[in-house]
């Protein structure tokens, strides 16, 4: 079997091929220099308040972001939107008194609707609160022993809340319905909308546009439907007012937790060193095994020349 | 004053081999030094995915481990075509190490994608067009170690595995070009071109090289150490216990001739 052993140089060959090839690679992991010098660093979103442990929350274009290393807080023109969240053993009920009462210490708020909406980020507990100046709309959802609040104050012109409707998405009575039963719910008094009017956007999504009127004063509901939630801003505001308060429901549905998967990771990495331990392990062994075979049959053979 | 001869003789084959022995201890060792450092720098270097966390980690492992089962697939034709063109039984013996390499690299692969796969897509496994085509890519290479061992005559062996490693290498590239074409995948594309804009649709779980700060270094680095060290030096490996296995049959045979 003498040709098996012409390995050796083309071993030397590869050995060389591949030592230089390992060393040409090995300066790869200093291509991103800053970037690999903060171990475990978050890849980090520039839209997006990206909190340390792990939750991000999206920041609307054009506000100015006063957020810190523990909330997300973004201002435009008398608006606000803050995130924030809380740990061990608090309700989401408790989170959003604890987050409004921090967030806007000064704010006498009178809680007037309460739900849950299903949206695609997960169930959300909805409150809508009476403030000395308006209304303030807060959002918690549970997620892995931890609470996430989001809470949108900006006075009485614009109120974002969201309600739910079957068949919403496809059926523009439903939705209307919906976006009118929404408004009533929480500004009392209203009667049915004295003008409805549809638009279609750009992106083909239909803008339901509805005026109400109470004591002399006129209230406007802008309401978009996804699916089964209808998205209404509703107040005493311009219709600029009203789209500049639905940006809040961008950060909202953006809003996203970086899940903990490590337990995945620690499973693959085990499998794997397990596939390979027992490749390695069956070569050490079939060797051993054939070198015990071939210094027996030597043996025999030795003893056989001896005995002829 | 000494005089030193130097000896122009050509070395033996028992130098030769002596040689080739210690290379790969320490080709051995610079290769677990290199799986571990690179493991090092895609667990605690390189960026936390922010839409996955930890798991897209497994990139590390995936990606590298199905560049390294390409290359032992692909040592396999030359080996196959190499001995359809010599007739020497080395290069037979290249392309079955070719092959049990690669088929451990590519189930390192199948398992690391199924694991990621159940955060990311909520299954540990589906009949996506990728997933089906590296599940029969595994199988065919594992008949051919079925079919080979089943074949008695030896030179019939050889010729059937080099016919049968050369077109199982078309698995291999289905696999790797499949989610570029099918638009029904759900498998997403993070190198390369794609050929129809239908698939970057329908991928779930897709994230951006760029996005996380080291993703690019770490899986360059990793792809380096699993393409090239990590199959040459379990190729090695085998068939140095091919050479092993080659001498008891010989030894056997020559004992069977004498009695």
């Amino acid at each position: 079997m003498k040709h098996l052993h012409l390995f050796v140089p083309l071993s030397l060959r590869i050995f060389g091929v591949c030592v230089l090839l390992v060393v040409a690679s090995l300066p790869a992991a200093a291509q991103d220099g800053e970037a690999t010098a903060e171990p475990n660093e978050l890849s980090i979103y520039d839209d997006f308040y990206n909190h340390e442990t792990g939750w991000h929350v999206y920041i609307p274009s054009g506000w100015t972001n006063a957020s810190t290393a523990d909330y997300a807080r973004f201002t435009d023109s008398g608006r606000t939107i803050h995130a924030t969240a809380f740990t061990n053993d608090v309700t989401s009920m408790d989170a959003i008194e604890r987050a409004v009462s921090s967030a806007f210490p000064t704010l006498n708020v009178t809680l007037i609707d309460a739900r849950d909406v299903n949206l695609i980020n997960g169930i959300w507990t909805q409150h809508v609160y009476r403030t000395d100046n308006g209304y303030l709309t807060a959002h918690a959802q549970v997620y892995e022993n931890a609470v996430y609040v989001l809470l949108y104050a900006g006075g009485a012109d614009a109120v974002p809340l969201i309600v739910i409707q079957d068949g919403a998405g496809e059926n523009a009575d439903a939705a209307r319905a919906a976006v009118s039963a929404a408004v009533r719910a929480i500004i009392a008094g209203l009667d049915e909308p004295t003008d409805t009017a549809e638009t279609v956007t750009e992106s083909g999504a239909t803008i339901f546009t509805q005026t109400f009127e109470r004591d002399g004063a006129i209230y406007t509901a802008l309401g978009r439907a996804r699916g089964n939630a209808v998205y209404v801003v509703a107040g005493t505001g311009d219709l600029q007012a009203l789209d500049a308060a639905s940006v809040y429901f961008t950060s909202l549905n953006d809003f996203f937790i970086t899940p903990n998967t490590t337990p995945y990771l620690i499973l693959g990495i085990v499998l794997s060193a397990v596939i390979g331990g027992i490749v390695v392990l069956s070569l050490i062994v079939r060797r051993q095994s054939l070198l015990k075979d071939e210094a027996t049959l030597r043996q025999l053979e030795a003893d056989t020349m001896q005995s002829s | 004053m000494t005089s030193t001869t130097i000896s122009t003789a050509p070395p033996t084959v028992a130098t030769e081999r002596k040689i080739g022995v210690r290379l790969l201890s320490l080709l051995t060792i610079i290769t677990i030094i290199a799986v571990i450092y690179g493991l090092y720098v895609g667990l605690f270097v390189a960026g936390r995915d922010i839409e996955q966390g930890d798991v897209q980690r497994l990139f590390y492992l995936h990606v590298p481990s199905f560049a390294g089962a390409f290359i032992a697939f692909s040592a396999t034709v030359i080996g196959g075509i190499a001995y359809l063109r010599t007739r020497s039984p080395k290069w037979d013996t290249f392309a079955l190490a070719g092959v049990e390499v690669g088929l451990v690299l590519a189930l390192i692969n199948l398992v690391t994608g199924s694991v990621w796969a159940r955060p990311i897509w909520n299954t540990w496994w589906n009949w996506d067009p990728r997933l089906t085509s590296d599940a029969i890519m595994i199988l065919t290479y594992a008949a051919y170690l079925m079919l080979r061992s089943g074949i008695e005559n030896p030179e019939q062996r050889r010729r059937f595995a080099s016919v049968y490693g050369i077109l199982a290498f078309t698995t291999v590239l289905v696999t790797l070009l499949i989610i570029r074409v099918r638009p029904d995948t759900i498998h997403p594309v993070v190198f390369g071109p794609v050929l129809t804009d239908a698939s970057m649709m329908a991928t779930q779980g897709d994230f951006e090289l760029d996005a996380t700060p080291g993703v690019s270094a770490a899986v360059g680095l990793n792809s380096a150490i699993w393409s090239i060290l990590v199959p040459w030096v379990l190729m090695w490996h085998r068939i140095r216990l091919e050479n092993v296995a080659s001498r008891v049959n010989a030894l056997r045979s020559r004992l069977i001739e004498q009695e």
